[in-house]
């Protein structure tokens, strides 16, 4: 290993790639992935991995630095695209956002869409924000942690995540038991990882990768979604987005006092996002429900939560953003992609002949 | 896994519930609209999504109580063919 070398980057070679960084250029790439990203992320089924994937390809034309930004910026405005499905209609346009709709869209059926929509950005930005910092400071440390964690420490680590997911059972326990099995039940269908094996597909080799995400997601959240609103319509009019506006200002926009407040759940959900952004193969949708699930344990009001809370939203989106920064820590520093996006940006590295790993801070670091 | 879940489901049928089970008028409004879903795709499998989508859409509208003109026009026209514009020629997919 190669580990001490990462902690060698003289700070000029670090203030040139700052200069890099915010080119016109390198900004422009950024601006337009990010866009791109939110558009993708905001249509259900697409995703900014595919994007990322078609997008790909194309960066062999652009000078390396612009062709990492862009798929990094797909990537990170894909995880803000989710939310907006998910707070308007309970229907997360990336699996990462299935936890913001717990919170988002009872806030904009109470008439504060956009009051839920700025605070997924807002908590976004500030979780991406505090994970790219201690990528870009403390990425050798995190790296060395999450090398030394083996198949036993992550295992422990889910079962941590399930105990701490129980929290969000609710009153039945026997409910919140069912909904974990069905869980594992679901996840187990596929090939199985170890031997590549078919498990539970009964002959559907369609169903050899698993259950498509984007299917999960509609059949949990849209077609409940409309089973409710067919059970609720006797022959009137009703718009397929019922947002009604209170005319209250204040309702539209997060007020200093909002963001504030949140102050404590953004924080132990960007260090729970980045800590497990850090951990190979663990994902963002995990962090932002272990994020949801914190939060609601620490709240002097668990009642509120489900029902429109903006700390709900806003430890979610921190925490799954969070998650994107750290997945570089591992890619950049051990060559390991943390999640299949950052598996994406190797490609990207790699048709410009730049191998992730910890060579990559040595021969590299200005682009770093 | 199927297990628990079966004695889990077994402990909740039998235990004591203050939940109200839905009425008759939830359970045929489901009841049509699985039908409805079920024969568009067995349709779509046949006729194609261009052809099958639209009346799909329309029922689907109706169903949930939506009557505005306007909006069922985007509905029935303009989102089944954004969706096969999109899957067609942006990500290169093939629509049944």
């Amino acid at each position: 290993m190669h580990l001490e070398m990462i902690a060698v980057v003289d700070l000029s070679v670090i203030l040139a790639g700052l200069g890099d960084a915010f080119s016109l250029t390198n900004l422009f790439f950024v601006v337009f992935g990010v866009v791109v990203g939110q558009f993708v992320g905001a249509v259900p089924g697409i995703g900014p991995v595919m994007a990322m994937a078609i997008a790909v390809p194309f960066t062999f034309a652009l000078d390396p630095l612009p062709a990492i930004a862009f798929p990094v910026g797909v990537n990170k405005g894909g995880l803000v695209g989710g939310a907006v499905p998910a707070v308007l209609m309970n229907r997360p346009g990336t699996p990462d956002a299935a936890a913001t709709a717990l919170d988002g869209y009872p806030l904009a059926k109470r008439g504060k869409p956009l009051k839920a929509s700025k605070m997924a950005l807002f908590s976004s930005v500030t979780g991406d924000t505090f994970s790219d910092i201690v990528l870009i400071t403390v990425s050798a440390p995190l790296a060395i942690l999450a090398l030394r964690m083996g198949p036993v420490e992550i295992l422990a680590l889910m079962v941590f995540a399930f105990s701490v997911l129980a929290g969000l059972v609710g009153k039945s326990l026997i409910k919140g038991v069912i909904a974990a099995a069905l869980g594992l039940l679901f996840a187990s269908i596929g090939s199985d990882p170890e031997n590549y094996t078919p498990r539970l597909i009964f002959g559907f080799w369609d169903l050899y990768d698993g259950l498509p995400l984007a299917s999960v997601a509609i059949g949990m959240l849209a077609i409940s979604e409309i089973l409710r609103r067919l059970s609720e319509a006797h022959g009137s009019v009703k718009s397929a987005i019922e947002v009604r506006d209170t005319g209250d200002p204040d309702d539209r926009r997060v007020t200093w006092a909002e963001y504030w407040s949140c102050r404590f759940v953004m924080l132990r959900g960007a260090v729970t996002g980045t800590i497990l952004g850090a951990l190979p193969g663990i994902g963002s949708t995990a962090a932002a429900f272990m994020s949801y699930a914190f939060t609601k344990a620490a709240s002097k009001e668990p009642q509120s939560f489900g029902k429109g809370n903006i700390q709900g939203i806003a430890a979610t989106e921190l925490a799954n953003s969070a998650v994107v920064g750290a997945n570089l820590i591992p890619l950049l520093t051990l060559g390991i992609p943390g999640s299949v996006g950052a598996a994406m940006i190797i490609s990207a590295f790699m048709i410009h002949g730049m191998q992730p790993g910890p060579l990559l801070f040595e021969t590299q670091g200005r682009l770093v | 896994m199927s297990i628990v879940i079966a004695v889990c489901g077994l402990m909740l049928m039998l235990g004591p519930t203050p939940h109200q089970p839905p009425g008759w008028r939830y359970f045929l409004t489901t009841a049509a609209y699985v039908c409805v879903l079920g024969a568009a795709i067995y349709a779509m499998s046949w006729f194609g999504f261009v052809y099958v989508a639209p009346f799909f859409a329309l029922i689907i509208m109706l169903m949930i109580g939506e009557r505005r003109p306007l909006w069922l026009a985007l509905g029935v026209v303009g989102m089944p063919a954004l969706i096969w514009f999109f899957v067609t020629y942006i990500l290169d997919w093939v629509l049944p």
